[in-house]
């Protein structure tokens, strides 16, 4: 309906500035405005990031743990043991988790995410210490789905990418080579609803635990 | 069935009527009150520098409402370097059509739809059952009130006038032939319930459409934030997305997106950010294991433009946030139903005269104290309270107050500018009123104001005027 479209752009036009034709210069203006664009006034964040970062996790009902580059995969299967879930994962791509070595009997699968899976592992393309925030970026071999479907998510997140503020994140999105992510999720605790007599629930429709695991720049487990 | 859903058909002032009179809606709204205010400035008192980051989300939306068309076309032009679509609709009769041939070219049979207000205000459900499509509601709220056959009563909380008995009751009428026999009483219960049931919905739609609480022109990409993650599986697992917007949704950058959602999530539900913040640009890419293969934009006008050009333009500034509704004594008191349509409260009093029509709506503006709470709470600052005022100013410049009101409203400005007959004609009403209720203390009944004084009492004047009390006294020095 290119109609409805030349209308509704004239409609808006005429009530904005009348009969008087926008001019490229125009155009060109607002573009360098998103070109350049820098973050308005953000709160005031002081002290250390990584420890902030945590802070705000737990305040939205998530959990973490922290350990050295060689200890992600003994911290995930201790969560799976400690809630009681067969070691069984789907498991993301990312620099971090590509890397890390599966006991033989981990079932590891890479693959879409259906609605009988019970535990995903993701990793985090950043973290946002404002709001304990992590960042996915869904993709070739990071599907959506493992981020909603499974009961429980976990999650890695590379302590170096943890940023201040949510703008810091963007900075990181519009560093990537070629074209922008297609998905960008910002995700904060677990699923949840207010919906029944305004009384939090946890695992509405997503994961009912989100639960981090914080890599840390040493080498040891 | 206790709270029919919003029906304009009957006068606001008996849909008001009926929902003080409702124990049940006024036992959930009793429920409801204070907790969204209380988390707002719970919320509040951690962010110092939020009022001064309302300041500057209001500055945003300005700057993109005097640059709409612009805005509007470099989204576009983003969205199909995405290779999605953008579909424009006048009104919504437009965008039904739009999104019903899209499904139809689809073969679609199941649509799963996430919480979108615009979906409301296009009639969509309606529109895509009549095309023969099963449609359900995703959010849990918005799937109670689906139950129920009713609209939502409130932006955020669609089900906040239903009590957990009635949604108990609803989910054994409907759940039972799903195999779930049992009847489900804890909150816990009747949430799990409800996510296995529309977990099938998920997987099994065609066609999944959302709202969109932003459209970023940096990326093409709809934003939707949500608690429960539904939004998100409507979005990532149907073969085919569509995200339903007002044109007003635009901003320019991922920078003005942060700013907006500071205020945004504080202001609905006191939480700094929801657990969900997701933004789609696009359909799947080659190399994805899935996402959907087609990806659709449906731009609403429906008065919108029309709203830029005049005094209601600050109107467009709306992040729908509900914060309102929550600090407004009347919503609180009727409910989200007595409004008649698809926005209720404040924010509703202001949009639906102008996005239905001014002769539908008189008496919307009206059910308002003008106390100014919800322009004190609004994240963008839209001046609510003056707005409902012009709407006032409005309606009496087009004749749509009552004859009567409109002479007795003269009568009184031309003997208002006469002080001296004014005072002599005073007398009289002021000592029969203070003869007639001195010993109760009150009057229970006025001539011509059995409306007011129905329901509560009107407070004894005093039997003298000021000016003679003044002159009294001061004859007595």
């Amino acid at each position: 309906m290119s109609s409805a479209r030349k209308e509704t752009l004239e409609a808006i036009r005429t009530a904005l500035v009348g009969s008087e034709p926008r001019t490229s210069e125009h155009l060109q203006e607002l573009k360098a405005r998103i070109q350049e664009s820098v973050p308005h006034l953000q709160p005031q964040l002081d002290g250390d990031l990584l420890t902030h970062f945590c802070e705000k996790h737990i305040a939205v009902h998530g959990t973490y743990e922290r350990v050295g580059r060689a200890g992600v995969a003994t911290a995930v299967l201790r969560h799976l043991d400690s809630l009681g879930i067969p070691r069984e994962l789907l498991v993301g791509a990312g620099p971090i988790l590509d890397q890390v070595q599966w006991p033989e009997q981990v079932v590891v699968e890479r693959r879409s995410a259906n609605k009988d899976d019970c535990v995903a592992l993701s990793e985090a393309f950043a973290g946002i210490a404002e709001s304990g925030t992590v960042v996915l970026l869904p993709g070739a071999g990071r599907p959506s789905s493992h981020n909603f479907l499974p009961e429980d998510h976990i999650i890695v997140v590379d302590c170096a990418r943890i940023v201040r503020h949510q703008e810091d994140a963007w900075t990181l999105v519009r560093a990537l080579p070629g074209r922008a992510a297609r998905t960008i999720q910002l995700i904060t605790g677990p699923s949840k609803t207010g919906d029944i007599e305004q009384a939090i629930q946890y695992g509405a429709h997503g994961p009912r635990r989100v639960h981090l695991v914080i890599v840390e720049d040493r080498d040891d487990a | 069935m206790s709270a029919a859903g919003a029906n304009p058909t009957i006068p606001f002032q008996d849909r008001a009527r009926r929902a003080l009179q409702d124990q049940t809606l006024q036992q959930a709204m009793n429920k409801a009150q204070g907790g969204f205010v209380d988390k707002r400035r719970e919320a509040m008192a951690q962010l110092p520098e939020f009022d001064d980051i309302r300041d500057a989300a209001r500055d945003i939306k300005d700057h993109v409402l005097s640059n709409l068309d612009s805005y509007l076309e470099l989204y576009e032009q983003k969205v199909q370097e995405n290779g999605g679509q953008v579909h424009w609709a006048r009104t919504t009769e437009e965008a039904c059509q739009i999104i019903t041939a899209i499904c139809r070219e689809a073969g679609a049979e199941l649509v799963a739809k996430g919480k979108s207000m615009v979906s409301e205000e296009m009639g969509l459900t309606g529109a895509l059952e009549t095309a023969g499509l099963k449609v359900v509601e995703t959010d849990l709220g918005e799937y109670i009130v689906q139950l129920a056959g009713e609209t939502p009563s409130h932006i955020i909380a669609p089900a906040v006038h239903k009590t957990r008995e009635q949604i108990t009751e609803l989910f054994h009428k409907h759940h039972a032939k799903l195999g779930y026999s049992e009847r489900v009483t804890q909150r816990e219960a009747i949430v799990n319930e409800a996510r296995n049931v529309l977990r099938e919905v998920f997987i099994t739609a065609d066609v999944g459409i959302t709202g969109a609480n932003f459209l970023v022109a940096e990326t093409g990409a709809n934003v939707i934030v949500t608690n429960e993650g539904n939004g998100d599986l409507t979005s990532c697992l149907p073969r085919v997305q569509i995200a339903v917007a007002g044109i007003e949704r635009v901003i320019p950058s991922l920078d003005d997106l942060s700013t907006l959602l500071r205020v945004l999530a504080r202001s609905a539900t006191g939480q700094e950010i929801t657990a969900y913040t997701t933004m789609y640009a696009g359909p799947r890419h080659k190399d994805d294991g899935e996402g959907p293969a087609e990806y659709h934009v449906v731009l609403l006008d429906n008065g919108r433009s029309a709203m830029l050009g005049g005094a209601y333009r600050p109107m467009l500034r709306c992040i729908r946030c509900g914060a309102c509704m929550n600090h407004c004594p009347v919503y609180l008191a009727i409910g989200g139903h007595a409004y008649g349509w698809v926005y209720p409260g404040p924010m509703g009093s202001v949009l639906t005269p102008l996005l239905t029509s001014f002769e539908q709506a008189v008496d919307l503006p009206n059910a308002c104290t003008l106390n100014g709470r919800c322009k004190a709470v609004c994240p963008v600052r839209i001046p609510l309270s003056d707005l409902l005022l012009e709407h006032r100013f409005e309606q009496h410049r087009r004749g749509l107050t009552s004859a009567v009101g409109r002479l007795l409203i003269r009568a009184w400005a031309w003997l208002a500018r006469r002080p001296r007959l004014y005072h002599s004609v005073m007398v009289i009403p002021l000592w029969l009123m203070h003869r007639l209720g001195r010993k109760a203390g009150a009057l229970r009944w006025l001539p011509l104001a059995g409306g007011w004084t129905g329901s509560r009492d009107f407070p004894v004047p005093a039997g003298q005027s000021f000016h003679a009390q003044w002159r009294a006294t001061q004859k007595r020095r």
